[in-house]
């Protein structure tokens, strides 16, 4: 049988969305929100701009979902910085195996930052998007996405070296 | 910018991730599932809609004689204006006398004999050509009657001393009176089922007119004579037997109609309840009836 075009995305842009989500949640569990990104894909066609490419419309939706969601739960602009920066990223065991001491310095930091910054630098800076894509999911421009990129770069780096890691010794 | 680079390297080498085999499979068999039923009731839903009007149209054009409706007013039971006797028919128009104005099919002996009274204009009715038809829901009709109508014996304005043929079976009859071939009225009557009959033995009285819980004397008409008295039995649809008695040999008379004798009997049965029976007459037995 001939895969349907949302197959094909799947298998193209499962990887990335499962990493945007897992970064931007700070949750491994998040199977249900990675489908529910493709059945919401597949049923929203209908709104799917062409010119776009698939990757950032999928993760548009993807992360407004996790907004959505959050919203739904509880009020967004009172909860959203203890769910999105401190609580999502508090790294479990099972985490710490997939991750090197190293590397959880660095998502302890990521977790810290405010949404908007976190954002930035999943999509830009993990997922190595370009400044165009990025602007596009956060309905921004791209000069405003590249200050906004160096700012949180810095942010980050600032949060490294309160916990005491000495960036760059490692 | 120098610590910046070496930040972004370590940003872009943090692990990605992606779902195991097994949730990728899991997944893509739920779209596929849910991409098919899309597709199915796109054929399947015309054709079952189809198949299930044809249905529909095919038991209607089985079932069309049942369901014709018949446009007459029902008949009642109305007294006389000038005497104490009860007719059935529409008052003022059309009366009909008849044994307990009532009906049974295929019985000859309540239309032999009937009184019919006009009500209109005399001269219109009197000495005038009638016919009186009857047609059931299944659309069968059938001529009871015709001749000349004479004039009022009491207040009517005209009458007739007829027979209607038996009905050919139970239900809802249409009657319809002609005169001079225009329709003078028309109504409907519920026509009881046939007498409970065995090969020999019909009872005379209808079930549906028996009342319950008490003693009724039953008459049964035979065609054979010989016995002075028989054994009858009350059965219940299983055939239980719920009473026995004996029933006495009572008159005979000549048929009117063949020329043979006629015999009665009569006894007293008791139907305790409505239901369905059946009698045992003289080792004979009856048809299933209902009272």
């Amino acid at each position: 049988m001939e895969r349907s075009w949302i197959e094909k995305w799947f298998e193209l842009y499962e990887r990335d969305i499962t990493s945007f989500l897992i970064y931007y949640t700070g949750s491994l569990d998040i199977e249900d929100l990675v489908q529910e990104t493709f059945l919401r894909a597949w049923s929203n066609i209908k709104k799917y701009n062409e010119s776009a490419h698939p990757k950032t419309w999928l993760i548009s939706i993807a992360r407004n979902m996790v907004i959505d969601h959050y919203r739904r739960d509880r009020v967004w602009s009172k909860i959203k910085n203890t769910l999105l920066h401190e609580k999502s990223f508090s790294i479990n065991t099972e985490q710490h195996i997939i991750l090197n001491q190293e590397n959880s310095h660095l998502y302890n930091a990521i977790s810290k930052l405010p949404s908007t910054n976190k954002e930035v630098i999943i999509l830009k800076g993990i997922l190595e998007m370009s400044s165009k894509e990025v602007s596009r999911i956060m309905k921004s421009n791209e000069n405003n996405i590249n200050v906004m990129y160096h700012r949180s770069l810095k942010k980050l780096k600032t949060l490294m070296e309160k916990e005491g890691y000495e960036y760059g010794e490692l | 910018m120098e610590n910046y680079k070496e930040l972004q390297n370590r940003l872009k080498n943090l692990p990605k991730y992606s779902l195991e085999n097994e949730q990728k499979e899991k997944f893509l068999y739920t779209l596929r599932s849910k991409q098919n039923p899309r597709k199915k009731p796109v054929f399947l839903t015309p054709i079952l809609t189809i198949i299930g009007i044809c249905s529909i149209l095919f038991i209607l054009f089985l079932t069309q004689e049942n369901y014709y409706k018949l446009s007459a007013q029902q008949g009642t039971v109305f007294t006389l204006p000038d005497r104490n006797q009860e007719v059935l028919g529409v008052e003022g128009k059309i009366g009909i006398l008849v044994f307990n104005e009532q009906f049974v099919a295929e019985d000859g002996r309540r239309g032999a004999k009937l009184m019919l009274y006009f009500w209109g204009d005399e001269h219109a009715l009197v000495d005038k050509n009638f016919r009186v038809e009857a047609e059931n829901t299944k659309r069968v009709k059938v001529k009871l009657t015709e001749g000349v109508l004479s004039s009022g014996l009491y207040s009517e304005d005209a009458h007739t001393l007829t027979s209607f043929i038996p009905f050919p079976s139970e239900g809802v009859w249409q009657l319809s009176f002609y005169v001079e071939d225009v329709l003078f009225e028309s109504f409907t009557v519920n026509v009881f089922p046939p007498f409970p009959k065995s090969e020999h033995y019909t009872m005379v009285d209808s079930p549906r007119e028996i009342p319950i819980g008490e003693a009724y004397e039953v008459y049964l008409q035979s065609t054979i004579g010989d016995k002075e008295i028989i054994e009858v039995k009350l059965l219940d649809k299983k055939g239980n037997e719920v009473e026995n008695t004996i029933f006495k040999q009572e008159s005979s008379v000549i048929d009117g109609g063949g020329g043979g004798t006629i015999y009665y009997y009569t006894g007293k049965l008791t139907w305790k309840n409505h239901g369905t029976w059946k009698l045992l007459i003289d080792g004979e037995e009856t048809g299933l009836f209902e009272n």
